[in-house]
């Protein structure tokens, strides 16, 4: 039987629409995978899943404008430092965070906090904490950076 | 090592199959429509540019994106793929059939669309040390789009147009290429917006002085918000581009809950932004006569109203008279007659897509365009700094909104405005715009899993 034209493209017309729903068919599918594999927790904890050197954590009291929930533990390594430069271990985007604003040495089975010379200052229990000299720091001390109010909150933990 | 074969994008080359067939198919649709009805003939070689070009284009971009992104997101990219082929078969399809008749109209669209890849990846290599760039230059990019529009003010003004008349902002690049500035004032507001709010988080999320139950954004960090917006409204209604205006709010506002995650900004913008509205529709006749359109019935007899439809409404009800043509199952891409809409490339694309691919079609476009935002604001919720995450779902939203307001005007749900309907709509500015917001947000997606 020989295909007329306009049958011909009724055949056209429903596989060009019918092509649209299998794209969007094999998008869902595409999705339902990244979904599926996002509750089976591959990409969901990024910061502290690395092997646990069982020095401290540092836990999030207030986040400020960092994307850190409350309550996230980060491992510290025997040098942590913190600040708006991408070398540091922990980097908070923030206008009010020096580029390099602290730093965390662990040496004689304590920690020890030191201000790297940043413009508004890190705070340890209150206190600011000064320059260029190292502090120490207990489980439980609160580890503020930035100006009074503060912009990050930690809290040192085991 | 395996890693090389493992980071190839796989699926994105996999989603590139599909949006290459539906080029194929529609072109061949094209063509024997085209031909008589009598004897099939063999196209001429150079009519088969564009569905070659466009698909040697996707691969291309697919390439290069493979060497410059590999991490980036696979999806994203096929999406827009899709998008872009549908306007491309829509614009060769309307082209010759306009009047007056635009032969080249496909290919037009088609280089635009390369130019589009284009400004994609240069914005990706532009930005491959990171954003965070983009958030200190804030105000420059703030003071850039205001420039790009002011142009357009002061040439209104100057040109002495008909004040009551709605007028575009178009400039003419040397050369006669038509140029939309209010695209890029688009890109350049979402970076200022996202940079400006990631600063001030946590004190917009806080709150203000309170008025009993109400409580008041902070002024002090809300004032240069408030004033950049303010500046980009009053250049909008002295441009008479009121759907810009309500885009440009739009985004505003979403960006504002995005970051503050208070519910009360929205509604305190909606509330100013019905009062706007208001003094807008009290002052200019024009906006009257835009409101009235669409309650309008197109099927009236009243000699009055039959006045007005075939006046100021007659290419609304074109439009609505186009999409019910096409029914459940539509006419068939190229069977239809929807040339008889005015600005149909433009303004009233979505309704010669309804027309020939029917309600089936369409349902099956919006579903597209939802996993475009669903997947724009994937990308948002797995960036990392608070300002890739306000830029990615700010830019999503532009891409949200606009479909929004577009297809709500073409059925006569609210006043029409020019706002072109993302990837499909015949335009440079706005395809190049497009594709910018594609390789921002792939950047973002890129950095987020190094």
């Amino acid at each position: 039987m020989d295909l007329q034209l306009d049958q011909f493209l009724f055949i056209l017309r429903i596989v060009l629409v019918a092509l649209i729903y299998l794209f969007l068919i094999q998008l869902i599918f595409v999705v339902r995978r990244d979904l599926v594999r996002m509750s089976s927790g591959a990409g969901t904890a990024r910061v502290g899943t690395t092997a646990t050197k069982g020095l401290g954590v540092l836990i999030v009291v207030k986040p400020g404008p960092m994307p850190l929930r409350p309550g996230h533990r980060i491992e510290m390594e025997p040098v942590t430092t913190i600040g708006r430069g991408p070398t540091n271990t922990i980097v908070l985007e923030d206008s009010r965070i020096s580029s390099e604003h602290t730093k965390l040495t662990f040496h004689d089975r304590q920690w020890w906090v030191e201000d790297m010379g940043s413009r508004n200052k890190t705070f340890l229990n209150g206190s600011q904490v000064p320059t260029g000299q190292a502090v120490p720091a207990r489980p439980g001390d609160l580890l503020v950076l930035g100006p009074m109010d503060g912009v990050v909150t930690f809290k040192f933990g085991v | 090592m395996i890693q090389g074969i493992r980071r190839y994008r796989w699926r994105e080359l996999q989603l590139l199959i599909l949006p290459a067939l539906f080029m194929l198919t529609g072109m061949t649709m094209l063509i024997l429509v085209d031909s008589n009805s009598q004897k099939v003939s063999l196209p001429t070689l150079d009519s088969l540019v564009p569905a070659i070009g466009l698909i040697g284009a996707l691969l291309g971009m697919h390439i290069l994106l493979t060497i410059l992104v590999p991490q980036a997101d696979q999806v994203l990219f096929p999406i827009a793929g899709l998008l872009s082929a549908l306007g491309v078969l829509m614009a060769l399809r309307l082209g010759p059939s306009l009047n007056p008749p635009v032969k080249d109209l496909g290919s037009k669209q088609l280089l635009w669309l390369l130019l589009g890849l284009l400004a994609c990846l240069l914005t990706i290599l532009f930005t491959r040390r990171g954003l965070l760039f983009l958030s200190r230059y804030k105000y420059t990019f703030a003071a850039f789009g205001i420039l790009l529009v002011g142009i357009s003010v002061v040439r209104v003004f100057t040109s002495h147009i008909n004040f009551d008349s709605p007028t575009h902002d178009e400039l003419n690049l040397p050369g006669g290429i038509p140029f939309q500035p209010s695209e890029l004032l688009k890109i350049c507001l979402v970076i200022f917006f996202a940079a400006y709010v990631a600063e001030n988080r946590e004190i917009l999320g806080e709150g203000g002085p309170r008025l009993g139950f109400i409580s008041a954004p902070p002024l002090k960090q809300f004032g240069p918000l408030l004033l950049m917006l303010g500046v980009a409204m009053v250049l909008f209604v002295t441009l008479r581009e009121l759907g810009l205006a309500l885009l440009i709010f739009g985004i505003f506002l979403s960006m504002l809950y995005l970051g503050s995650g208070r519910i009360l900004y929205v509604i305190w913008g909606v509330v100013l932004f019905a009062g706007g509205a208001l003094v807008c529709y009290k002052l200019f006749t024009y906006v009257q006569a835009r409101v009235t359109v669409v309650g309008i019935d197109c099927n009236s007899t009243d000699p009055v109203t039959r006045q007005i439809i075939l006046g100021p409404a007659y290419q609304i009800c074109q439009g609505l008279i186009a999409i019910g043509s096409g029914g459940v199952f539509g006419t068939g891409l190229g069977l239809g007659s929807p040339t008889n809409v005015p600005a149909v490339q433009t303004d009233y694309v979505f309704a010669a897509v309804s027309e020939e691919f029917g309600l089936l079609g369409v349902m099956a476009l919006l579903g597209i365009y939802i996993m475009l935002i669903h997947r724009g604001f994937r990308i948002a919720a797995r960036a990392k700094t608070a300002f890739n995450q306000l830029l990615a779902g700010g830019l999503t939203a532009v891409f949200a909104i606009q479909t929004m307001i577009i297809i709500a005007g073409n059925l006569k749900l609210m006043p029409l405005t020019g706002i072109p309907l993302p990837f499909i709509t015949y335009g440079g500015s706005s395809l190049i715009a497009n594709y910018i917001i594609i390789g921002l947000l792939l950047r973002i997606s890129a950095t987020e899993s190094t």
